[in-house]
């Protein structure tokens, strides 16, 4: 026999504390998504009727054409879209590529292996997080002189520092995987190669993939650095904040809208793809104690 | 005794320890004994039981033949030195607590690594692999994923994979101390079927007598470093050496 008398009125509190965080939580969740939807909405009027009301629904869907056609002619610097979201691909993949090469392979030897020095890069790993950029100044004079001004070489150097807040968690990921497996793989006759690429990098791959995907949207996402360094070369970030301000005077605020919704498109693919890996592998990183 | 049986059968010594000392750094020069000048060898195809309280230097003691941990002294195999034998040649299955198969690997790649270090080629890995899968029933197990596995399939798998590589020396390192009793029951009649078939050295690292009756024809009691006592079960029950191993050999009785 079920008793319900008090569990029943303690379920009743539950459920309304529970709907009432629903709510909360899906009210937050829309004031994100909100803009985006509301630009998304826009891209279907003409100008005019955008400047007129921008919260009214669009009368003329087809509109979305001729703004798709005026968002492509748009240019900055002599870049075309087309040519512009190429080589923030390229630069983002790159980037990401290289820097975490140069992290995965700091704090996979730094944590696995002891040699003389090994302290020392360990400090610099972890102590580097809290010492500022430096002299913006010195930097960009450094960069002309090295004659590197407008070369994306620029930024995939700057980002393969290799330390900060990703080498500590790569870090702390290698560092915890139990001895066992390395003890076993080299019975086994692994290589140390081997080792860390078939045996380590998967192990902890599930767990760091967040961080890989945080700092790759980051990177997408960066205006500062190409600002800087690649003016002539812009990217997404950067063509779209020039073009914004190239047409303050006449706005074709519209067209300007799809170009923002096509930059975030990559990131919003990259999410939906790996969303169910990290769920499926957060939980199972390997070990059961 | 089956055991001892065996051991007259093949004679000879496995393994030698000569006065091997091992450390582990506390501060700065300051050490902590793990286990100091231990000296005993382990006779071929024997299935020792190493029972000592936790922290007495079992572990650390399977762990300088693995090369993980220094040591001073002498470790003979089979009467080479065995700091001569590079580690994969050495012919050992290390099977601990944690399982020690590869997490992110299935089953197959499992079975297959040892293999494909060697640089063998695929068809002939997956002959062989298939083949000890057979003998093993583990089939049907082949394409998952080892945290989908029960324990005493897990265990299969590292037997069957122990097979594959030739392992003449076994090393375990307390392989049953998360299970329940059930399952436990399961693991060590697997172990014993297997060790009973099987030609092979077994150093079976433990704290709990009950596993190492079943399991063992040698007991080597270790306690705070040291031995205290070497000899088949019989004759360590019936003549304890001195009060650690009587009050030892009491308390795993409860």
């Amino acid at each position: 026999m079920k008793v319900k008398g008090t569990t029943v009125k303690a379920s009743v509190t539950f459920t309304i504390v529970k709907w009432m965080f629903f709510v909360i939580f899906i009210i937050y969740g829309f004031s994100l998504v909100f803009p985006f939807l509301w630009m998304l909405m826009n891209t279907f009027k003409s100008n005019a009727e955008f400047i007129k009301d921008s919260f009214t629904w669009p009368t003329d869907p087809s509109n979305f054409v001729t703004n798709w056609n005026s968002a492509m002619s748009l240019e900055a610097r002599n870049s075309g879209v087309a040519i512009m979201f190429w080589r923030t691909i390229w630069e983002s993949v790159v980037r990401e590529v290289v820097g975490m090469a140069v992290v995965l392979g700091l704090s996979y030897v730094t944590a696995r292996y002891k040699f003389p020095g090994r302290q020392f890069f360990i400090m610099l790993g972890f102590g580097m997080i809290f010492v500022p950029g430096g002299s913006l100044a010195a930097t960009y004079n450094l960069i002309v002189k090295l004659n590197l001004l407008n070369n994306p070489l620029v930024l995939i150097l700057m980002g393969s520092g290799g330390v900060g807040l990703s080498y500590m968690i790569m870090y702390a990921a290698f560092r915890g995987l139990d001895n066992a497996y390395f003890e076993s793989a080299r019975i086994d006759g692994a290589s140390e190669v081997r080792l860390m690429t078939q045996i380590a990098l998967p192990m902890i791959l599930p767990n760091t993939i967040p961080v890989i995907m945080l700092d790759f949207i980051g990177i997408w996402n960066d205006y500062y650095g190409p600002y800087m360094y690649t003016r002539d070369k812009p990217t997404l970030a950067v063509g779209i904040q020039m073009l914004v301000d190239q047409e303050n005077f006449n706005p074709n605020t519209v067209a300007l809208f799809i170009l923002m919704i096509l930059s975030i498109l990559p990131v919003l693919i990259l999410f939906i793809a790996f969303q169910k890996p990290i769920m499926e592998n957060v939980s199972a990183g390997g070990i059961k104690g | 005794m089956e055991g001892h049986a065996k051991n007259n059968i093949i004679g000879g010594v496995s393994l030698r320890f000569d006065n091997v000392t091992s450390a582990y750094k506390k501060k700065r020069k300051q050490y902590e004994f793990a286990f100091a000048d231990l000296s005993f060898s382990v006779a071929k195809g024997s299935f020792c039981a190493i029972l000592g309280p936790s922290g007495c230097g079992k572990t650390t003691l399977l762990r300088t033949l693995l090369g993980s941990k220094d040591y001073e002294g002498n470790i003979y195999y089979n009467d080479i030195d065995i700091e001569e034998i590079p580690i994969k040649d050495r012919g050992i299955s290390y099977i601990s607590q944690l399982g020690n198969l590869y997490s992110n690997m299935t089953v197959f790649d499992n079975l297959a690594f040892p293999l494909k270090n060697e640089g063998m080629d695929f068809e002939e890995i997956k002959s062989r692999v298939l083949g000890i899968s057979n003998d093993f029933d583990l089939m049907f197990l082949l394409d998952r994923k080892p945290r989908y596995l029960s324990f005493g399939q897990q265990e299969k798998v590292m037997l069957a994979k122990a097979l594959l590589s030739n392992s003449e020396l076994f090393l375990f390192d307390e392989p049953f101390a998360n299970l329940d009793d059930k399952s436990k029951l399961e693991a060590e009649k697997i172990l014993k079927d297997f060790s009973l078939s099987h030609q092979a050295t077994y150093l079976y690292v433990t704290h709990s007598l009950k596993e190492a009756s079943v399991l063992a024809d040698t007991y080597i009691i270790m306690n705070d470093g040291r031995i205290e006592q070497i000899g088949s079960p019989l004759e360590v029950v019936s003549h304890p050496k001195n009060s650690f191993v009587r009050s030892f050999l009491e308390a795993g009785d409860e």
